[in-house]
Order: structure tokens, then sequence, then C-alpha cells
């Protein structure tokens, strides 16, 4: 099972809003499949839409159980045609993206959401979901919109560059 | 009544710029007001308004951080600060997020753009990283808009600029959340 690169700006199709997936489409579950073994292979990846391994599909993975940030959570979570029902509590926090690898914002996302989409065996469910996980998914959700983290800034001042750390001499 | 003065400095970044410069201010009787302080790459910047008693002037106060600028090998200018500007009616905040791959002319197409209708800069941020081997370009400007006649002509400008020279660019207001 391929990991796929994963697409960094300016590849055109971060910015392409992806249509509606059909749950019979016999790709969608190796799609599926492939986002999981992309974010496995990326440390402290927590989240992957499918547009960013360069799929028109409207699939989202997250799992912010493998971050220490993450509080309750419903471990992976594989969405397929996600729609957000209602949002509330907004808070800014800061966020990455592997599409963006040296760049972090503060961006404003609802801490709490409820959702409804098909889940990893296309079974339809609805979900509350909050804190860093429902900002994970509106960060995915918004990759299948063609809407990149850097298009939700709000002030000249929450854009910063990741200052990495020097590596560690072997 | 205080007087204002307005320093600006630069050089290479090491640990303990800000402290002997605070501690300097704080011996003169100053206070720290507005202030911008970052890195540029291996450098250190100072913007900073400082006031002082009324009985400081600007000789005894060069004369005072030539030493301390000198030791920490910054090179600097310092200005009284003319009175403040008669009070302005309020404007319109907005925040211009510009990225791109990096090419020369973003901030003047942008600032040129706001300048043109008359619109001010405020603050202006930009950054160059690399994007995977793509030197990726980001403006982050927030700027103060008249009235929104203005707004709808710069959003007209910053939409067909986008196009011109194929950038990312959005324009919002800044939200202010009234608790």
């Amino acid at each position: 099972m391929p990991v796929l690169p994963v697409l960094t700006y300016p590849h055109p199709f971060l910015k392409t809003k992806v249509a509606e997936s059909d749950p019979k489409d016999p790709q969608l579950l190796s799609v599926l499949r492939d986002m999981m073994d992309t974010m496995d292979h990326h440390a402290g990846c927590v989240g992957l839409a499918a547009p960013q391994l360069g799929h028109a599909y409207r699939c989202l993975i997250v799992d912010v159980s493998r971050s220490a940030r993450a509080e309750e959570n419903h471990g992976l979570l594989k969405l397929v045609n996600p729609v957000i029902l209602e949002s509330s509590q907004w808070k800014v926090s800061r966020e990455g993206c592997l599409s963006f690898p040296d760049l972090l914002a503060n961006v404003k996302r609802a801490q709490k959401i409820r959702f409804r989409a098909l889940d990893g065996d296309l079974n339809p469910f609805e979900m509350v979901s909050s804190n860093f996980e429902a900002v994970a998914i509106q960060h995915e959700l918004d990759h299948l919109d063609g809407i990149l983290f850097l298009d939700r800034i709000r002030s000249s001042k929450d854009l910063f560059e990741r200052r990495k750390a020097p590596s560690q001499p072997l | 009544m205080r007087k204002f003065f307005e320093l600006s400095a630069v050089g290479q970044d090491r640990p303990g710029i800000v402290t002997a410069l605070a501690k300097s201010f704080f011996e003169l009787g100053c206070n720290l007001e507005d202030s911008s302080m970052t890195q540029l790459k291996g450098d250190f910047a100072i913007l900073l308004l400082v006031s002082a008693p009324a009985d400081q002037d600007w000789e005894t106060l060069k004369k005072a951080v030539t030493p301390v600028m000198n030791e920490l090998g910054l090179s600097f200018t310092l200005r009284e600060s003319p009175p403040a500007a008669p009070q302005r009616p309020p404007k319109l905040p907005y925040t211009l997020v510009v990225y791109g791959v990096d090419h020369p002319g973003i901030v003047y197409r942008f600032a040129k753009a706001a300048s043109d209708l008359g619109i001010n800069i405020t603050d202006l941020r930009t950054h160059v990283t690399d994007n995977n081997g793509v030197q990726l370009y980001s403006l982050t400007l927030d700027v103060e808009i008249d009235n929104f006649k203005t707004v709808q002509a710069f959003e007209k400008e910053v939409d067909s600029l986008k196009k011109e020279i194929q950038v990312e660019a959005t324009l919002n207001p800044v939200e202010t959340d009234e608790l």
C-alpha cells in the first residue's frame, strides 16, 4: 500500500474544490488506505485530506490521539463527504499544515462541531467533536473546498515561520 | 508632560540585547512604550518608542545609549518624537493576506493598490520560506480604510492583482470579539 507524496503549495490541486464522492466508487476505499499509509509515514501528522495526495475525493482522516495536544477524542476517524451541521465556541489556535511545511498560523475555528459523514465502511453517521479534534476536522474539510489555512488568517501578526530546532549531531 | 523618543536599531543577534537595552532606559527613568523587536535571519531589529521625564533631552539620552549600543554591536538612530498627530476619525480595519511563489514586486503592487486609494498600511510582515523546494513569499498587512466604498474598490483591485501576478490574496475585516 503506497505512501504518497503530500502535495505542497503552489500545486494548483490544493486550491481546487472537490465534488462529492460517490460511495459506490470502487476506488474510494483504496484512497482511504493511501491516506492512512501516508499519515502513518509522517510523525506528528494528525490529519490528511484526499486532495493533499492529489485524489479528487471528498475524504479526510483525522486521528488526534497521535498528538500530545489531544484531549477527549474519537481516535481514528475516516470521513467521506463530511458536512458540518453546527459550529460553536470559536477560538483562535495555532496550526501547521503538511502542504506548508515551514509556516504556522493562528486560525479561528469552532471548538465544538456536529457533523455528518460516511464512515470508513461507508455507513452514514453523525458525531459531535470538540477541541483539537474539531479543529483538525475543520482544517481538513477546508482542503476539500480548496481553502488553505493561510486563507483564514485575520491579522498581520498571525503568520509565523516554524523555527526549527537545530538537528541533533549524530 | 513626558517626552517621547524613537529608537531604531539593528545588529547581529545574541542573548542579552533586550536586557541591556531595557536596563539602560530603566536607569534613565524612561518607560518602554510601543515596541516591535524581531529576529531577521541572524540579526535582531528593534523599533521602540520610549517616554522620558520632561527634563530629559536628546543629547543626554543619546550619550547614555551610545556606549550600550556600541557594546551590543547595534547600529541605531534616536530621534525625539514629534507631538502626537490630532485624533483622526475612526476607520475600518482590514487585513490583507497574500502568498505565492516568490517573485519581485509583490509588496510594491499591493502597497500601491492601497496607497492609490488613500489606504494607510498600519502593519506589514513578510516571510520567505522554503516550501518543499519552492521559495514561498507571504505578505500580511493591516490597513485602515475610510469607508465601505473604498473597501469595495480595494477588493476589486486585490482580486485583479492576484490574477495578474498569480498569487493568492484575501482581504478580511479585522474581527473584534466584544466580551
